[in-house]
């Protein structure tokens, strides 16, 4: 496999104004120095918590918020300083797909004229492109006679596939998925995931898929990357990360996730986390999880901990105190002695044993 | 955040389990909310629109009994129909609700005011529409216990409103009582939320969608919570939610609905391990289980089409026309919902042939003809959610 | 993190794939047009300047009379067989006249709203688009001409460039753009962060796409409305102003210069034959404006359609 896409030390800050001059007073960091590549036909899921940064990292690597910080290549290019007409080349390569089935398509157009769009935009419409549309439609599941029809006649699930079909439309090697699903009715969710895992393999896209479903995400991602305060803290193959998590965070997460499996309810021991993600504007010094970590000592507070392979090459972690590797039917709580470090009193948060 | 808090005891100050209120014990109780038959309908411009058709279910006290469907099933018509909160165009047009035997239809706005707040409490999804913006949180508290009880006095109120705000896990409950919702985050609003509900101990606590705008951390919090809520105040409680992994982690029993009917009903236990109705075979098999991992490769089993249009609902079985063992029989007579096995009810007319049934195996051999007329065949202009590709 | 759920106690969730009914497509034109029909008063306004229009439109086939010709055998006479609304001063047939003003008061009123519309809908999409300091100059802008007083503007440009339905035209348009400008800003920030444009701008388009092929046609139910208004606005300056002597002149009849004709004492207790049908003709006009652009705000409102949804 092929490197399609590198980001080094990607961010975006927004600056906060304030008084009647907008004095600069500080920044909402929303990401915060990520590093991570992808390959050609592989899918790379973004997951964490609302305010995580996975959405505007998701934007930035489609280039519709320019990065304050970090570069972005796409196949060897460096497309982070790029505006205008000459972002129209990187246009056709990386797509996007929004969450929201009823923002994201115009009412006074026909599923038609939206997938048409981005052709007649690249001027390749005149060419071949009513045939062009119809194999859209086509691919994603939707049939000709939809080609007339507007939004609102069609249901949550028709509409992703409308979206899913203009973000095809230009040949894209990079889909970035924002939530696809999440806006969809349980029953339509598994229609879609099938229609992109489909396409994957048909097209060999590479996707981007951002989410905070992990059930979904450990069904169609190849490799995982946790994101916290606008940082990566683990990223990894999903096999490991789910099996052999080593931030604690990625741990909480897993645990926190309910699984329909009303047998295994008593005996899942889940780390309930405390309290809630601090501000994007004042992050916690040293480690961002640390306030909410039932691990975190001095260390955690003074010194940043870096992204750093352990194990096996490809998983990595950013914690001073990792987890080893379990089994799957070890304890995975964590014992009051590791809670009991010198910060603990300092501590606004603590995780508990829950049965 | 959290420095009220002492290190070595387990947060919620709600107490554990009490015996007496486990599943099993549930048979023997009484039930406290008894629903039968209701009808609600809502008035449009093309006729009524049947969204709740002859629901019925009950709870017993100190039993959480999850109600799952999705958009348009009439889980939300349903509870918004116990708390008397179905307003113009909606009316509801037949059926019984009765809380401890009284029937709550036949009250008076005044007297169903009296029973909300009271003796039924509800938490709604979001938090931030249904807190007022412009009250304290604490005054907001307050107002619910002194409206209950009228010779409260204030002091009595706030202090008690501090202890209930402990007792939800809201860190400085002095600091946060005095504080406006918008000072909250979202799983704090919602733990507010729930503080006013169980402020006056109700016997019934609705709960409709109280995760869904929630992290999974913040859920995982608040699905505990309101355990320890049943657990300490042994209220019956409705948890409406499309999301199954929250009916595994909180409920004793569930009720199943679609196209405004039940079409299923069991214990918790018995309905994941062997579900008796195609479309809850479907809804198990869209969930990525951790089981699946080595089964990465496949596609997820889908149930095809949409949910139907409930202004032209199908006839017969409403699940018919995305069921793959849907025959003539399904497309004319509708099933009631029968006992399918003890404690365990299916409304489908071939519930027994779904006994060691795997959902995989069932929509997976949906045939592409069952697929094109997927979606509901009233409507001449539709046209199927799904085609197969070539 | 949003979940479509029904949560809605005003109705059961959304209808899926296309509720619609059997029977004709609903395109946005059509259910526009089927809300724009429940409005009896704007249907009734659309007929009856319906009628206004054709009355204008074929004045000459329809005026028996010229409508300067002079008869001085018949001054300032009664409504009669021949003279259907009577004569003026000059002798010349007031029927005919109010037919012949009325193009003039329309063509007026039609083409100041079109330039006006056009200046405001562009200034506006901009401004709502690009946002900033093109937004912050553009609305100084709409302020500084929203706080001149028109009337008087407009005396001093009729004293510069002379009195003259072009003047007029000009004029009216040049001062009422901010209106619209308004409206349109509002629709273009509304749909600046839309994830459709997002889509857009993802497949490549710049502000000059999104202008043209989203936020203009977003914005016209808004500026259709604001239009008519515009409309109604520039036929009644008119009025006024050629009642002031400073818009149509003589021997051009208008509406506003045919009331300054009949506006002595005398005439308006003796002949009111020679004031009444102008006055008619404006208020009716103005008025069926007015109800056409309550019919286009319902019309342009989806929430106004009760039977969209089950």
């Amino acid at each position: 496999m092929t490197e399609l896409l590198r980001v080094e030390g990607l961010a975006k800050h927004y600056p906060i104004r304030r008084g009647v001059l907008r004095r600069h007073v500080g920044d909402v960091r929303a990401v915060d120095g990520l590093d991570f590549g992808m390959a050609t036909g592989e899918t790379l899921s973004l997951v964490g918590e609302s305010g995580c940064g996975k959405s505007t990292t998701g934007r930035m690597i489609a280039r519709l918020l320019a990065p304050s910080g970090g570069r972005i290549v796409f196949d060897g290019r460096d497309i982070s300083g790029l505006s205008g007409k000459a972002l129209s080349p990187l246009r056709r390569e990386v797509q996007f797909m929004f969450q929201d089935p009823y923002a994201s398509l115009s009412p006074r157009m026909t599923a038609h004229d939206i997938i048409a769009e981005p052709l007649r935009l690249q001027g390749t419409y005149r060419q071949n492109g009513a045939a062009r549309v119809t194999e859209l439609l086509d691919m994603v599941g939707l049939s000709r006679q939809h080609a007339d029809r507007y939004a609102h006649e069609f249901s949550g699930g028709q509409r992703q596939r409308v979206g899913l079909a203009r973000a095809l439309a230009p040949g894209p090697r990079l889909l970035v998925l924002d939530e696809p699903v999440s806006a969809l009715d349980v029953s339509i969710q598994a229609q879609i995931v099938n229609q992109l895992r489909q396409l994957q393999r048909e097209l060999g896209l590479a996707y981007l898929f951002i989410s905070h479903d992990l059930s979904i995400v450990r069904h169609v991602s190849h490799r995982i990357a946790v994101m916290y305060l606008g940082r990566i803290v683990e990223i990894g193959p999903r096999a490991r990360i789910f099996s052999a998590p080593e931030h604690p965070y990625t741990r909480a997460l897993l645990s926190a996730t309910p699984v329909a499996d009303p047998a295994r309810r008593d005996e899942r021991r889940r780390i309930t986390l405390q309290g809630d993600v601090p501000s994007p504007s004042d992050p916690p010094s040293g480690c961002r999880f640390r306030t909410r970590c039932w691990k975190a000592r001095d260390i955690c507070a003074n010194e940043e901990p870096k992204l750093v392979a352990r194990q096996e090459d490809g998983h990595l972690s950013a914690c001073h105190f990792p987890e080893g590797t379990l089994s799957s039917g070890e304890d995975i709580t964590p014992g009051p002695s590791q809670g009991a470090g010198g910060t603990v009193e300092k501590k606004e948060a603590r995780a508990w044993p829950e049965g | 955040m959290n420095t009220a808090q002492t290190s070595d005891g387990p947060a919620p100050a709600l107490g554990r389990t009490l015996p007496g209120t486990r599943p099993a014990d549930f048979d023997d109780a009484e039930p406290l909310l008894e629903i039968r038959d209701l009808v609600v309908e809502f008035a449009g411009d093309e006729g009524a629109v049947r969204a709740v058709d002859g629901v019925a279910y009950s709870v017993r006290p100190g039993e959480i009994l999850g109600v799952v469907g999705e958009s348009g099933s009439g889980k939300s018509v349903t509870a918004m129909s116990v708390l008397g909160l179905i307003r113009r165009p909606g009316r509801i047009v037949g059926g019984e609700i009765r809380l401890r035997g009284r029937d709550l239809l036949g009250l008076t706005h005044r007297q169903m005011r009296e029973i909300r707040g009271n003796q039924v409490a509800m938490i709604f999804q979001d938090p931030m529409t249904a807190l007022n913006p412009v009250m304290t949180v604490g005054a907001q508290i307050i107002e619910a216990l002194r409206l209950h009880d009228r010779k409260m006095s204030r002091a009595a109120a706030r202090e008690r409103a501090v202890e209930l705000l402990t007792s939800v896990g809201v860190p400085q409950p002095e600091v946060r009582v005095g504080q406006y919702p918008h000072e909250f985050s979202g799983g704090m609003r919602q733990r507010a939320m729930i503080a006013i509900a169980i402020a006056n101990r109700p016997q019934l606590l609705i709960a409709d969608e109280p995760t869904t705008a929630l992290d999974v951390t913040v859920q995982a919090q608040v699905l505990d919570l309101l355990r320890d809520a049943r657990d300490t105040t042994g209220a019956a409680t409705v948890i409406i939610t499309h999301d199954l992994g929250v009916v595994a982690e909180l409920a004793d029993s569930v009720v199943v609905m679609y196209a405004g009917r039940v079409v299923e009903q069991a214990a918790v236990s018995e309905l994941f391990a062997a579900p008796r109705h195609p479309y809850t075979l479907g809804l198990l098999a869209g969930v990525p289980t951790s089981e699946d991992e080595d089964e990465d490769d496949d596609d997820l089993a889908s149930i095809p089409g949409t949910p139907p249009d409930m202004a032209h609902p199908p006839a017969g079985c409403a699940f018919h026309p995305r069921c793959p063992i849907a025959r003539d029989r399904c497309r004319t007579e509708r099933p009631p919902l029968a006992q399918a096995a003890p404690g365990h009810r299916s409304a489908c007319h071939y519930a027994d042939e779904l006994v060691g049934a795997t959902a995989r195996d069932l929509f997976a051999t949906v045939p592409d003809a069952i697929r094109d007329t997927a979606a509901p065949d009233a409507i001449a202009a539709s046209i199927p959610d799904v085609k197969e590709a070539p | 993190m949003t979940v479509s759920t029904d949560t809605t106690i005003a109705g059961p969730g959304p209808a899926p794939a296309g509720g619609a009914v059997a029977g004709p497509r609903r395109t946005p034109a059509r259910m526009a047009l089927r809300r724009f029909r429940r409005n009896k008063l704007a249907v009734a306004g659309a007929a009856v300047l319906g009628l206004v229009l054709v009355l204008a439109v074929f004045a000459p086939l329809i005026a028996r009379h010229s409508p300067n010709q002079v008869d001085l055998d018949a001054l300032r006479q009664g409504p009669s067989a021949k003279h259907w609304f009577g004569t003026d001063s000059s002798g010349r047939d007031v029927f005919s006249r109010v037919v012949h003003a009325g193009r003039v008061s329309l063509l007026v009123g039609v083409s100041a709203a079109l330039i006006s519309v056009v200046i405001g809908t562009l200034l506006g999409a901009v401004a709502g688009l690009l946002g900033g300091v093109v937004d912050s100059a553009v609305m100084r802008l709409a302020d500084i001409v929203l706080s001149f007083p028109t009337v008087i503007a407009i005396v001093v440009l009729a004293g510069v460039l002379g009195p003259s339905v072009t003047m007029l035209v000009i004029a009216i348009g040049a001062t009422h753009w901010p209106q619209a400008c308004r409206v349109v800003r509002g629709v273009a920030l509304g749909l600046r962060e839309q994830d459709y444009l997002h889509a857009a701008r993802a497949g490549g388009a710049g502000p000059w796409w999104l202008v043209r092929k989203h936020i203009v046609p977003a914005s016209l139910p808004p500026v259709a409305v604001a239009a008519t208004l515009a409309v109604a606005q520039a036929v009644l300056l008119e009025a006024t102003l050629s009642f002031l002597g400073l818009g149509v002149q003589p021997p051009q009849a208008s509406w506003g210069n045919m009331l300054n004709d009949a506006q002595s004492l005398t005439l308006i207790e003796s002949a009111p034959w020679m004031w009444l049908p102008p006055g008619i003709a404006i208020a009716v006009t103005v008025l069926s404006v007015n109800f056409v652009g309550d019919g286009l705000r319902d019309a342009g409102d989806p929430r106004q359609s009760k039977g969209a949804r089950p």
